[in-house]
């Protein structure tokens, strides 16, 4: 089975008047289906940028991005928006939740564009809430959560619509050991379920993570190492 | 200045015409930029603005079809008020011959409609491919639509600042009626003859649309319109005014008849520019049009049915023909 | 189109966040309010006077000497009457008689009691008043704005007009005519034909003008014509002119309010276009999510579109509402009185309900076209909004 994700002389750079900023300098990656990779590097090192680009947020300068199959990167904005609809989750560093919407209005936000019949979107949000382990908050508007659900609305939110990929900026930033460790089982069960993880973080606390996975580290928008772990 | 001019609704009317032209330049200049600059494979920002760029031309030319579609029936509407500012006139027919200007801009009005709404399909079958394969086909004909807008706008101010209210014009029945017993009818038909010719074309025309023969039935939506345009005013619009006498297509949009109008004449324009949009973009475009062409039968269906139930009930309520 | 999800997602957006809409909502109230209350009180009136024309001869015959006019000889009538096609022709006298020569000036018509058509026309107006009583001495008619000015000058039961040979001619009021909602009629004396022939100086044998009616639309124009070459300094007036003047001096009165309210409109399309593009900043953001999360531009314009749309009709129908109770329940205050003038007699008008589809489509273009134009921009530059923003 081809990799999920290929990668192949990815380049991002930013012309600027006075020079050119080049932010990913030619990257090759491929991601295979069900793999859970962790992306390692101190700020500034790329990693956001190339989490933007395999998501479909970000456009590369160069190079060619395969994600399941599809080129995204010359996709016509409704074809690239819904193909990040239905085939991607993001999990945000800041949650990214709309504040004034309550838990199950937030969680349902990927959904309305898909067209879905209002008893099946209420189904997918009570599914994906129950498995995010955040059910009982399901009509508190999400300014009154704390840290730890708040993260957990948004791992529901990134999984209603049933996503191969699952992405997470910094999941681990803003939240105490004992909700990161929390994360980590549901890690553990996205895992379980199939689904290719991509992390971006720099966070020690997966290093303990006790399933297989890839390390990629990057500097200075380059793949300088990777590692697989059993 | 010309009382015309100081007509609430007139004024209104060119207020609006006015400002959709001001949108329908900015749209030009980007659709100018966009054919020139426009490079697919481009991976530069310069080309991902010009794809959100080409979102404002599609959201200003949504703007402007919802407007002018409104507009459309109001400016009938604004004439048809305005018949008791020109002498002569009894309802919009008197009006609109007030100079020359008059018929060539309902003409106009007509086909920009039916540009703009062809321009709004080919748009919709451009936004399903991944590629956008008509841009070029959409951006030019947008550059003639807009040549058409201008030319549009310029009879606007022409057609009202020059009706002159003390000039009489002729009514209606003057304008349409029987004069000194010449046949006003296409190709010296009878009035038999044509209605047979209607209901012929109508049936002909639903089996070539289901059957998609599409140059066939672009031909016959063309000629079903002809026929339907003298139909309507020589035989169906006499049973709207109950008056045998009665030839006018402007009088039934008034409220003595129900406004009645604006449903014969919207859904006999709507049904064929739609029917014959449709066959457009299959012939130009290439892609499956059968259902925006099933929905034009559809109108053109309903179109056929409200003047034969005019009749009908005519016939019901009097129990004999006019 | 529009789901239940999605209709969901619009009331969200439309009423969760009613703190951005508020001020929007408030001024587009405002502002058809306004327009609407001005086009409501000139329909009303507008209708007012026309059914009061349609029910006026279709025809006016006068003489004009020297570009005035002047006394009709009722040896015309005899002329007119041979027309065929000509149908009740009545002679008629009347007049202004100004109290002071620049005072105030009322309208004085004289009844030929012995005419029927005139009896019939004159009873339906004053109803219940004996009209042989009436006819005994000097009486008159007055509306009852004629009668409180009389009043206030302590002629309580009678006045004396000055009349055209300078004696003074006594007349007794008689009874208020009944305070109806006809605009032409609120400076009115009716008293019999002799004592308006003396009071305005017609000579007997003479008359102000004829009116008369043609049954057959048809003939009209034709009629008008062999009229008009009876007689070299006959003039006609046809009733379709004298609405054509009213439409007129509508119109002018009209276009004036619309000027002013083209600045009114300017202002209000200037500070939706500041406001949406100030809330551009604020919402990026949440439309940036939006977008990362899967919609995509046009889902987003769709939805700005419909919550456009509700605040569009909300606010037209709230301003319209509004409209019609301050018009049509409260009677206009203020506003009225620039319509109507408060010059000689201003009228006491009840303004009459006259909801009619063109002040109504009217008002709905004048406001929406404006309001989408000026947050067409502001609302596209949101709705393309990088998906980025979610990942700042």
């Amino acid at each position: 089975m081809s990799p999920i994700v290929e990668i192949e002389g990815l380049k991002r750079f930013y012309n600027t008047p006075a020079e050119r900023v080049e932010v990913l300098k030619g990257i090759n990656l491929s991601i295979e289906r069900g793999e859970t990779l962790i992306l390692k590097g101190v700020s500034g090192s790329g990693k956001t940028t190339l989490l933007s680009i395999i998501a479909g947020l970000d456009r590369p300068s160069e190079g060619k991005v395969l994600v399941e199959g599809e080129a995204i990167a010359k996709l016509p904005d409704n074809h690239l928006s819904h193909f990040r609809g239905r085939h991607i989750g993001m999990v945000f560093q800041h949650y990214n939740l709309i504040e004034h919407f309550s838990v199950k209005d937030n969680v349902s936000v990927p959904l309305v564009p898909m067209n879905l019949r209002y008893q099946k979107v209420g189904q997918r949000v009570e599914d994906a809430m129950k498995k995010a382990n955040i059910s009982h908050k399901s009509d508190m508007l999400a300014a009154r959560l704390s840290g730890g659900e708040k993260q957990r609305c948004t791992i529901a939110r990134a999984i209603v619509t049933n996503p191969e990929i699952v992405i997470c900026d910094e999941p681990t930033a803003n939240l105490d050991r004992e909700n990161a460790i929390k994360f980590l089982d549901i890690l553990k069960n996205l895992h379980n379920m199939g689904k290719t993880i991509i992390i971006a973080t720099h966070d020690s606390i997966f290093e303990s993570l006790n399933f297989s996975h890839t390390v990629v580290y990057m500097s200075d928008g380059e793949i300088e190492k990777s590692e697989s772990i059993e | 200045m010309n009382p015309i001019l100081l007509n609430t609704q007139v004024q209104i009317y060119l207020f609006g015409e006015s400002i959709l032209y001001i949108f329908m330049i900015m749209a030009f200049i980007i659709s100018l930029h966009i054919l020139l600059k426009w490079d697919f494979d481009s991976f530069s920002d310069e080309q991902y603005r010009l794809e959100r760029r080409s979102y404002l031309v599609i959201t200003i030319l949504l703007f402007v079809f919802a407007v002018k579609f409104m507009l459309l029936p109001y400016f009938v509407f604004t004439i048809d008020s305005l018949n008791t500012l020109v002498p002569g006139a009894m309802c919009a027919a008197g009006v609109i011959s007030a100079n020359s200007y008059g018929l060539e801009l309902l003409f106009v009005k007509l086909f920009v409609v039916f540009i703009l709404s062809w321009w709004l399909m080919i748009n919709y079958y451009d936004l399903q491919a991944k590629n956008y394969p008509f841009f070029k086909i959409k951006y030019g004909l947008y550059i003639a639509v807009f040549v058409l807008i201008t030319l549009e706008l310029w009879l606007d101010f022409a057609y009202f600042g020059n009706i002159d209210i003390h000039q009489p014009v002729s009514c209606c029945s003057a304008l349409f009626g029987q004069l000194e017993g010449a046949n006003p009818l296409p190709f010296g038909l009878d009035t038999k003859t044509m209605l047979i010719l209607f209901y012929s074309i109508f049936v002909t025309l639903a089996i070539l649309i289901l059957t998609k023969q599409d140059i066939t039935a672009l031909i016959f939506s063309g000629l079903f319109l002809y026929i339907s345009y003298y139909s309507v005013v020589y035989f169906f619009g006499t049973y709207v005014y109950e008056l045998p006498t009665h030839k006018c297509p402007f009088c039934m949009f008034q409220k003595e008849y129900h406004y009645i109008g604006y449903l014969i004449w919207g859904s006999l324009f709507g049904g064929v520019f739609l029917t014959a949009d449709s066959i457009l973009c299959k012939k130009v475009l290439n892609v499956d049009t059968s259902k925006s062409k099933i929905y034009g039968l559809l109108l053109i269906t309903v179109f056929v049915f409200t003047v034969s139930a005019v009749v009908l009930i005519y016939r019901f309520q009097n129990g004999t023909w006019l | 189109m529009l789901n239940r999800v999605k209709l969901h997602f619009l009331a969200l957006s439309v009423f969760g966040e009613s703190s951005r809409h508020l001020a929007t909502v408030l001024l587009s109230v405002l502002v058809i309010f306004i327009l609407s209350s001005v086009l409501f009180i000139s329909s009303s009136i507008k209708y007012t006077v026309t059914t009061a024309l349609e029910n006026e001869a279709d025809m006016t015959v006068q003489r004009v000497r020297g570009g005035m006019l002047a006394q009709v000889p009722l040896s015309w009538e005899k002329d007119i009457v041979n027309i065929r096609g000509i149908d009740s022709v009545s002679p008629r006298v009347w007049g202004r008689y100004f109290t002071k020569p620049k005072g105030k000036s009322f309208l004085i018509i004289g009844v030929d009691f012995l005419d029927s058509n005139a009896n019939k026309a004159l009873s339906k107006i004053v109803g219940s008043t004996d009209l042989k009583k009436f006819l005994n001495a000097h009486n008159m008619l007055v509306s009852a704005k004629v009668k409180s000015w009389m009043k206030k000058r302590f002629y309580t039961d009678s006045y004396s007009f000055l009349s055209a040979d300078g004696e003074f001619i006594k007349m007794n009021i008689y009874a208020t005519l009944p305070k109806n909602s006809d605009l032409l009629s609120n400076d009115v004396i009716i008293m019999p034909i002799d004592d308006a022939r003396k009071i305005l100086g017609i000579k007997e044998g003479y008359v102000t003008d004829f009116v008369l009616n043609v049954p057959n639309d048809a003939q009209k124009v034709f009629i008008e014509d062999k009229l008009s070459s009876l007689h070299f300094d006959i003039r006609v007036v046809s009733k379709k002119e004298s609405l054509a003047a009213y439409d007129e001096s509508f119109n002018f009165r009209n276009g004036f309010f619309l000027t002013l309210f083209m600045i009114l409109l300017a202002t209000f399309s200037l500070i939706l276009y500041q406001r949406y593009t100030q809330s551009y900043s604020t919402q990026k953001r949440q439309i940036g999510i939006y977008r990362a999360l899967g919609w995509s531009i046009k889902d987003i314009l769709t939805l700005k579109f419909y919550e456009i749309v509700v605040i569009i009709l909300g606010s037209y129908v709230t301003g319209v509402g509004l409209a019609y109770i301050f018009v049509y329940i409260a009677n206009a205050p203020v506003l009225r009185d620039i319509f109507l003038g408060s010059g000689n007699f201003s009228p006491d008008v009840v303004l009459i309900p006259v909801i009619d589809f063109s002040a109504l489509s009217s008002i709905f273009l004048l406001y929406a076209i404006p309001f989408v134009a000026s947050v067409l921009i502001p609302v596209w530059k949101i709705a393309v909004s990088d998906p980025k923003e979610a990942m700042l």
